[in-house]
C-alpha cells in the first residue's frame, strides 16, 4: 500500500515538473503566491485570534449564525481589503484588530447571545479592518489572485476551527473548553491593544 | 505523445482564475436539480470544445482575467444566496464559463510544435477541466446535503472574497 502511495506520488511530481513554456499561462508564481497568502494569516496572532472568535461564536449562537457569520466575515473582510488596495486611509487598523478579539472573545467568554443582526454587524465591522490590512499587501504579491485565494482559504479554515471549538458546547466540559478559548483571546486582545504582545 | 496530453490537463489546474470559476460553478451547480446539473455539463463540455478549438484561428483574448473574475464573483454570490435558478440562466453561466475557460486556454504554437502535439494539450485541457467541474459538481451536490449545505455557502463566500478583491486590485491597475 506504501510503495503504491510512493509511485503516485512520484507519478504527480513528474507531471508538475514536466511543464513546458508552450502555454499562454506557465502557472509560474501561482504556488508560491498562494502558499505566501494561506501563511499570511497565520503569521499574525491577532489575526488568528479573530477569526477563530468568529467560528466560535457563531457556533455559540447556533443557526443560522454557525453560518451566517464565517458566510459576513470573508464577503465584507473582502470590501476592507479593497480599500487597502485603493490606498483610501482608514484609522486605527491595528487597534480595531485588535479590539475585535477583545469584544468577540469577551462576548464567548461572558456567554453572552446577542440577537443575530448585532452579531452580524459586529463582525463585518471588525472584517473591514482585518480586510484592509491585508488588501493593503494585495499589491505587492506575484501573483495576487493566488495569494488572496491562499488567505481567504486560510481564513475559512480558521473560522472551521473556531465552530469545531464551539461546537464542543454540547458537553458539559466543552463548554467550559470554548469560554476558556474566548477569555484566552480577549486577553490576547488586551495584549495587542497594549502592545503587550 | 502522451506528455502533451497530461500537460493540458494539468493547465486549468494551474491557473487560479480558471480554478476559481471552476470551483464557483461546480458549487453552484451543486446546489441545482440532478437534471439541471446534468443538462449544464453537457452544454459546458460543448462550449469547452468549441471554444478550445476555436483558440487556433482567433485572436488572444484580451482582459481575460478580469471576465473570469468578474464571473466568478457573480457564481460566488449565487452559491451564497442558495437559489434554485432557472435552468436557462445556469446554462447560459455553464457556456459563459466554458467559453472563458476555452478562449483563455491557448497554447502557443512554438516552432516545432506540430499541429498533432497542440491538438493533444487541448484534449487534454477539456478533459480535465470537464472532469474538475463534474467532480466538484458532484461533492457539492453530496455535501449539500450535509447541514443544510453550510460548507458549500462558506465556501462561495471565499470565492467571492477572493475574487472581489483581486477584481478590484485589477480595476484599479486598468485605471490607474
Amino acid at each position: 500500500m506504501h510503495n503504491r502511495y510512493k509511485k503516485l506520488g512520484w507519478i504527480i511530481a513528474l507531471f508538475v515538473f514536466m511543464q513546458s513554456a508552450a502555454w499562454a499561462h506557465t502557472g509560474a508564481g501561482a504556488i508560491g503566491g498562494f502558499m505566501s497568502g494561506f501563511t499570511h494569516p497565520l503569521y499574525g496572532w491577532d489575526h488568528v485570534a479573530a477569526m477563530v472568535a468568529v467560528g466560535i461564536l457563531g457556533a455559540f449562537l447556533g443557526r443560522p449564525a454557525i453560518w451566517l457569520l464565517p458566510v459576513v466575515f470573508p464577503v465584507v473582510m473582502a470590501f476592507g481589503g479593497v480599500l487597502g488596495i485603493l490606498g483610501i486611509s482608514l484609522p486605527g487598523i491595528e487597534p480595531g484588530i485588535a479590539i475585535s478579539s477583545i469584544v468577540l472573545g469577551s462576548l464567548i467568554v461572558l456567554a453572552v447571545h446577542p440577537p443575530l443582526w448585532v452579531a452580524a454587524v459586529l463582525v463585518a465591522g471588525f472584517a473591514i479592518f482585518h480586510g484592509y490590512a491585508h488588501g493593503a499587501e494585495l499589491p505587492n504579491a506575484a501573483n495576487p489572485l493566488a495569494y488572496s485565494a491562499g488567505f481567504v482559504i486560510c481564513t475559512g479554515l480558521l473560522h472551521l476551527l473556531g465552530i469545531a471549538i464551539g461546537e464542543l458546547i454540547r458537553w458539559p466540559w466543552g463548554k467550559t473548553v470554548a469560554r476558556t478559548v474566548g477569555g484566552v483571546i480577549a486577553l490576547a486582545g488586551f495584549g495587542f491593544l497594549t502592545g503587550v504582545l | 505523445m502522451s506528455h502533451f496530453f497530461w500537460q493540458g490537463c494539468l493547465h486549468p489546474l494551474l491557473v487560479p482564475a480558471h480554478l476559481l470559476v471552476l470551483l464557483a460553478l461546480g458549487l453552484l451547480l451543486g446546489q441545482q436539480t440532478p437534471s439541471t446539473i446534468r443538462t449544464s455539463l453537457v452544454v459546458y463540455v460543448a462550449g469547452l470544445g468549441s471554444a478550445l478549438f476555436l483558440t487556433r484561428v482567433l485572436p488572444r483574448m484580451e482582459q481575460s482575467e478580469l471576465s473570469l473574475l468578474i464571473l466568478a464573483l457573480s457564481l460566488g454570490l449565487l452559491v451564497i444566496l442558495k437559489l434554485r435558478i432557472n435552468l436557462a440562466l445556469i446554462v447560459t453561466l455553464s457556456i459563459s464559463a466554458s467559453l472563458l475557460i476555452g478562449l483563455d486556454s491557448r497554447v502557443s504554437a512554438l516552432p516545432g510544435l506540430d499541429a498533432s502535439k497542440i491538438y493533444l494539450q487541448l484534449l487534454g485541457i477539456a478533459f480535465s477541466a470537464s472532469l474538475l467541474l463534474s467532480l466538484l459538481a458532484l461533492i457539492s451536490f453530496y455535501l449539500n446535503k450535509l447541514l443544510a449545505g453550510i460548507a458549500v455557502r462558506i465556501i462561495g463566500a471565499w470565492v467571492t472574497a477572493g475574487s472581489l478583491m483581486v477584481l478590484a486590485l485589477l480595476l484599479h491597475e486598468l485605471i490607474s
